[in-house]
């Protein structure tokens, strides 16, 4: 039982933690929290699910056309809603208020496109399973998980080792001096606003695939975990997202198999504020951030 | 032929006008230095050269060719490096990190190079190629700043108060590094609190006043002229 639910956490968790790069990565470039994340998250699973059902594509021709897509949403989202506020030197809370109307905005235009019930998302891998410990592991969930875990590190290798990784890094630490190596701020901006997003439809997708059905508000619920493991794990730190994605994905799954299913969100959050009164940076943050 | 040149440059700050009208020019392989007291403008002149600010009026030129209000990475691209006031160097990167950023514009083998001639100049740097730039003290901070501005091989460096905060071995050492990059071809422009030492290392300065030149010649004359003084070089002036 309790394996069980170890394993059913780190399914979910593995999606969390790539959803939660979205923030963290923003954080890290901003200096501030981009609520219209969640609902980027839904847009991918529902573009995969478009050009899978309603286009017949190839199922993964369609994930990699709502991986691609929901990049450029990402980058057109930071120039409409953001670059414009950035260029007249608003303060940090005026954009994270246009990143939430950005989120409603979406929100309603996929329950006006596709209307606002819940859709089917069709069996695409054989949901075969291996019994380990007497626990049930489906192939989905291995893959869900090793999926995850292969893209989370090999974005951590790329921002530690390559060159538009360290720029991203500098550009973190500090814009100006970024500027002054030569470093194109506004291509950095774009391509983190790109990877973020794109990751986030591979997670919507994935969790589209798992429960097998989606809605235009799964994005709410996902948005705020991803969010919240972002901050329990130190936002601006990736690894943190990592740890804090599996952290939230376990506690909750472990609270709904002895607790009561009910409960599983709110113990999601009472352990953060827990964990964070112990330790506001978060688990791994190194110290207290000044930016909003 | 100036390798740079500002013709009535004026930058302001919303309603503040910090800089009103200024014309500098720097010979190629020059040491120019900039003095002026606190809040004269300084700072503003060099990051507006550097693309950071934009001029509301005024041309600024480089090797004749109009640089005013392009992208700060277009003109570090040209050939100016800026080292800024306050090092403003990565904190949670290495200091080998730090000046592989600096030669972000050039390829692999040419930062290599450079690298080399940096720690040869800094060998404090070399030895601590591997140590978080945030945990170097402040006058290994400054040389790593310095340095890193050096990795993109700029015709023109622009120097931000090299010297603010360090002790004065130290000073003397920054100043001989700025004249062995001088004498390596690179053509400089300093800003500098202590006016003595600034232009004892310089060719020529420029004394800027509540946004104005207000004198413009040769070092030793300025090192001369009662006016500095009076004003810069204080009481001391047989030294
Ligand atoms: N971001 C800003 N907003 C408004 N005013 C500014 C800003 N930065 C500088 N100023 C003003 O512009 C003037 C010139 O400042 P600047 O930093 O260029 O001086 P400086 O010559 O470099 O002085 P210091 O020797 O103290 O570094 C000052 O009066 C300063 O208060
Ligand atoms: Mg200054």
């Amino acid at each position: 039982m309790l394996f069980q639910q170890l394993i059913n956490g780190l399914t979910l968790g593995s999606t969390y933690a790539l959803t939660a790069v979205g923030y963290s990565m923003v954080f890290g470039i901003l200096g501030l929290v981009n609520f219209s994340h969640g609902s980027v998250y839904t847009v991918g699973a529902f573009l995969t699910l478009i050009f899978f059902t309603a286009l017949k594509f190839n199922f993964f021709v369609s994930f990699l056309l709502s991986i691609i897509l929901t990049g450029l949403l990402g980058i057109l989202i930071d120039r409409i809603s953001l670059y414009p506020l950035r260029k007249r030197n608003a303060p940090k809370v005026t954009s994270l208020i246009s990143t939430i109307g950005v989120s409603i905005f979406l929100q309603n235009l996929i329950m006006i496109t596709w209307g606002s019930e819940t859709k089917k998302f069709p069996l695409v891998i054989n949901r075969g399973s291996i019994n380990l410990f007497g626990a049930n592991i489906s192939t989905l969930q291995i893959m869900i998980f090793s999926m995850c875990i292969v893209l989370m590190v090999s974005l951590n290798i790329m921002i530690q080792k390559t060159r538009v990784g360290k720029a991203m890094r500098a550009t973190a630490q500090n814009s100006k001096a970024a500027m002054l190596m030569g470093i194109n701020i506004n291509a950095i901006i774009m391509i983190t606003f790109f990877m973020g997003s794109s990751l986030a439809s591979v997670a919507g997708t994935m969790v589209g695939m798992y429960y097998q059905t989606i809605d235009p508000y799964i994005g709410y619920m996902a948005g705020l975990k991803a969010f919240a493991a972002a901050v329990l794990g130190g936002i601006g730190v990736l690894p943190g997202a990592i740890v804090g994605g599996l952290s939230i994905g376990v506690i909750e799954a472990i609270a709904a198999g002895y607790l009561n299913a009910g409960y599983r969100d709110a113990i999601a959050f009472a352990v953060l504020v827990l964990m964070l009164i112990v330790k506001p940076s978060g688990l791994l943050g190194k110290q207290a951030s000044k930016k909003v | 032929m100036a390798i740079l040149k500002l013709t009535d440059v004026h930058i302001s700050y919303g309603n503040i006008k910090a800089v009103k009208g200024i014309n500098l020019e720097i010979n190629k392989g020059e040491i120019v230095t900039l003095i002026g007291s606190n809040g004269a403008g300084k700072t503003t002149t060099m990051n507006t050269i550097t693309g950071l600010l934009k001029p509301f009026k005024g041309k600024i030129e480089f090797k004749g060719r109009d640089i005013t209000g392009k992208n700060t990475s277009e003109i570090v691209k040209l050939g100016i490096s800026l080292a800024p006031e306050g090092r403003q160097v990565f904190p949670r990167m290495t200091v080998i990190e730090n000046l592989e950023l600096g030669g972000y514009t050039r390829t692999k083998s040419q930062i290599i190079e450079t690298l080399g001639e940096v720690f040869d100049l800094f060998p404090r740097l070399r030895e601590r190629k591997y140590q978080e730039a945030g945990t170097l003290s402040g006058g290994e901070q400054q040389m790593l700043a310095i340095g890193r501005a050096m990795m993109a091989r700029p015709e023109l460096l622009l120097l931000d108060e090299p010297s603010m905060g360090l002790a004065p071995i130290i000073v003397e050492l920054v100043l001989k590094a700025i004249k062995k990059i001088n004498k390596l071809g690179t053509t400089i422009l300093l800003v500098e609190q202590n006016a003595r030492m600034a232009l004892m290392t310089a060719d020529r300065g420029y004394l800027l006043e509540t946004g104005k030149i207000v004198m413009a010649a040769n070092a030793d004359i300025l090192l001369h002229s009662d006016k500095i003084i009076k004003a810069y070089l204080g009481e001391n002036k047989e030294d």
